[in-house]
């Protein structure tokens, strides 16, 4: 209850009366109550949550920071006060800045992530999102946002992705091993071509009148021949070199080309022939050029084979690339084996799963997991005829991620 | 040095380069050269009717180099072959020296090793054409006999008289008498011993009583 008394004083000055009023304020009293355990009821949520939780103002200050986020950066009331980017990450401040420009403007939400500085001084990633609430004129006049610690997260990724490279390394070693006596065959290739070029100019150069024209085209053909040779080298090295990703604009037919030159010797030697298809104008991608060929070389080897049984008619590879959508491009590698058991048309992804016989059956998961690094998909179908096709789809330059350099 | 036009050699080789040195090779020793990516190529082509040996490569895409010496056997192409090969393929070449192949060499090959064989195998050729030409013409005579010369022909390379063909055939000895200057003349055999000659060349042999037949 609430008590009052007011004097009423009369025309000489004395005290004439008092009225007393009376006034029932439990409910008010109540409401009191309520808003206030509202109150910190919502200071406790806001202070708990595991995130940042903050508010910023049209002019650049600073609403509100939870205690969490005050703890983290260990930043002063003053340094918060002077601008919410102290804690932010030098390198960070053009690109947060920048998407800050942009949600001003449209008014949508913002998100980023970017690299705040602890009390420790150590950086760790976030991802910031906020959104405005807007004045009587539709314009933003303060945003809410919170911070989510993914430094965790990333780090895992980062472990991840190094072991898949490492594991691809060594899928890329091993397949490369298995390829040997093929290399081997196209180093000695030129290098007999070069014996037998060299023998002849001699026996031009020795007749009683000797063909010194044929003998120059014989001496351009050996150098043609040695650098055929070393390129074959040049290649494997390059398939060999442990590399982290290394994205660039390459033009894929030309590394289907030289994959096809390290397999053509076991599609030989399987009987088995080759046809391609490579269509001339293909928009360029942004890849590895090392994963890609490990993928193709993968491909082609799965499908000679498949082709290897003894009683199949036709044996023959169908390596085909061509623009898909607008600037995609599309490989299809397709053989005319023994086929693939519906069942098993996800499982040959699986590691480890094989149906070779001292396979490792690791092949086709790597090849998968590098396509999908690239934003791609590797599917397999059954062919109307025997044999299965496997294809790869790579997203057109502009969605994937940045060229490195 | 032989001349260029009375011979020919066929290489077959996947590996352009090495299609063109061994070309340039036989060239440079005034041997004529046709080159062929492929065994499917070469038994498109119309090939020209000279002795001749095939170079060829034991892998190809597609028909193999064995394959394309059975392909070449089934179509009586008689061409004599010399493999050559990049791998080591030392039971290969026991299967290819089996088949009838001339000389199985791996590359890197000596110039010399290669034209010996080219030689050795044109020599080859150019005899069993001979040969070949012979057989026809003989067979064209055997054809032109009757039924009753045939059987003469094959009582008389067996040394027997008139008289005992005469016996042996139900005939008198004058008939016999006549068949036989018939067969002579129409095999264009100059003597008995001739005649026995082409009669081994074509294979016929008497086979007892009443039976003649082809030696098999």
């Amino acid at each position: 209850m609430r008590c009052a008394r007011d004097p009423v004083v009369g025309a000489s000055g004395d005290l004439v009366e008092c009225v007393g009023t009376v006034v029932d304020i439990t409910e008010r009293k109540r409401a009191e109550e309520k808003l206030g355990e509202s109150e910190r009821r919502f200071r406790l949520l806001v202070e708990s949550i595991p995130h940042h939780v903050w508010s910023f103002r049209p002019d650049d200050t600073v609403g509100y920071w939870n205690q969490r986020l005050i703890d983290y950066t260990g930043l002063t009331p003053e340094e918060i006060q002077a601008g919410g980017w102290a804690a932010l990450h030098p390198d960070d401040v053009v690109r947060v800045k920048a998407a800050w420009q942009e949600a001003w403007v449209n008014g949508g939400a913002y998100e980023m992530e970017q690299r705040i500085r602890g009390r420790d001084g150590h950086y760790r990633r976030f991802v910031c999102s906020a959104v405005a609430v807007k004045d009587e004129h539709g314009r933003p006049a303060e945003w809410f946002g919170t911070d989510t610690d993914v430094e965790a997260r990333r780090q895992a990724e980062e472990a991840l992705h190094k072991a898949q490279a490492e594991l691809a390394h060594v899928a890329r070693v091993t397949t490369l091993g298995e390829l040997t006596a093929s290399i081997a065959h196209e180093v000695n290739q030129p290098l007999a071509a070069i014996v037998t070029n060299g023998q002849a100019s001699l026996r031009l150069l020795s007749r009683s009148k000797p063909d010194i024209d044929e003998a120059r085209e014989a001496l351009e053909s050996i150098i043609a021949d040695s650098l055929r040779a070393s390129e074959v080298i040049k290649r494997i090295r390059a398939l060999l070199r442990k590399t982290g990703p290394a994205k660039s604009r390459l033009n894929i037919n030309e590394a289907i080309r030289e994959v096809i030159a390290f397999t053509a010797g076991e599609l030989k030697k399987n009987h088995a022939s080759l046809v391609t298809e490579l269509a001339p104008d293909l928009p360029t991608v942004i890849g590895d050029r090392v994963q890609l060929q490990q993928v193709m070389l993968n491909l082609i080897i799965n499908g000679n084979e498949a082709m290897n049984s003894p009683d199949l008619q036709t044996r023959e590879l169908l390596v085909r690339s061509q623009r898909t959508g607008p600037d995609g491009v599309l490989v299809i590698v397709k053989d005319t084996g023994t086929g693939l058991d519906p069942n098993d048309r996800e499982r040959v992804f699986d590691a480890f799963f094989t149906r070779k016989e001292g396979g490792l059956g690791l092949g086709l998961s790597i090849s998968r997991t590098i396509i999908e690094d690239h934003g791609g998909k590797l599917w397999a179908t059954s062919n109307e005829g025997p044999g299965v096709s496997l294809q790869f789809l790579l997203p057109p330059a502009s969605k994937t991620n940045d060229e490195q350099n | 040095m032989m001349s260029k036009t009375n011979q020919v050699v066929f290489v077959v080789d996947d590996d352009a380069s090495m299609c063109t040195a061994i070309s340039r090779l036989l060239g440079a020793v005034g041997l004529e050269a046709q080159m062929f990516p492929s065994g499917q190529k070469f038994l498109a082509s119309k090939l020209p009717d000279v002795p001749g040996c095939l170079v060829l490569d034991v892998r190809l895409p597609g028909l193999s180099g064995l394959d394309l010496q059975q392909e070449m056997f089934a179509r009586g192409i008689h061409y004599p072959i010399i493999f050559i090969t990049g791998h080591g393929d030392i039971p290969m070449s026991v299967q290819a020296m089996k088949a009838g192949a001339v000389e199985f060499l791996t590359k890197p090959f000596r110039d010399q090793d290669l034209l010996d064989a080219i030689r050795l195998a044109i020599r080859r050729d150019r005899a069993a054409r001979k040969h070949r030409a012979e057989l026809s013409k003989l067979r064209e005579r055997l054809d032109s006999l009757t039924p009753r010369e045939r059987e003469v022909m094959t009582l008389v390379v067996t040394g027997m008289l008139n008289k005992q063909i005469a016996l042996e055939l139900g005939t008198s000895e004058k008939t016999v008498k006549v068949h036989r200057g018939q067969v002579m003349h129409k095999m264009k055999a100059d003597s008995l011993a001739g005649l026995v000659h082409m009669t081994d060349k074509l294979g016929i042999e008497f086979t007892g009583l009443g039976g003649i037949g082809l030696k098999s």
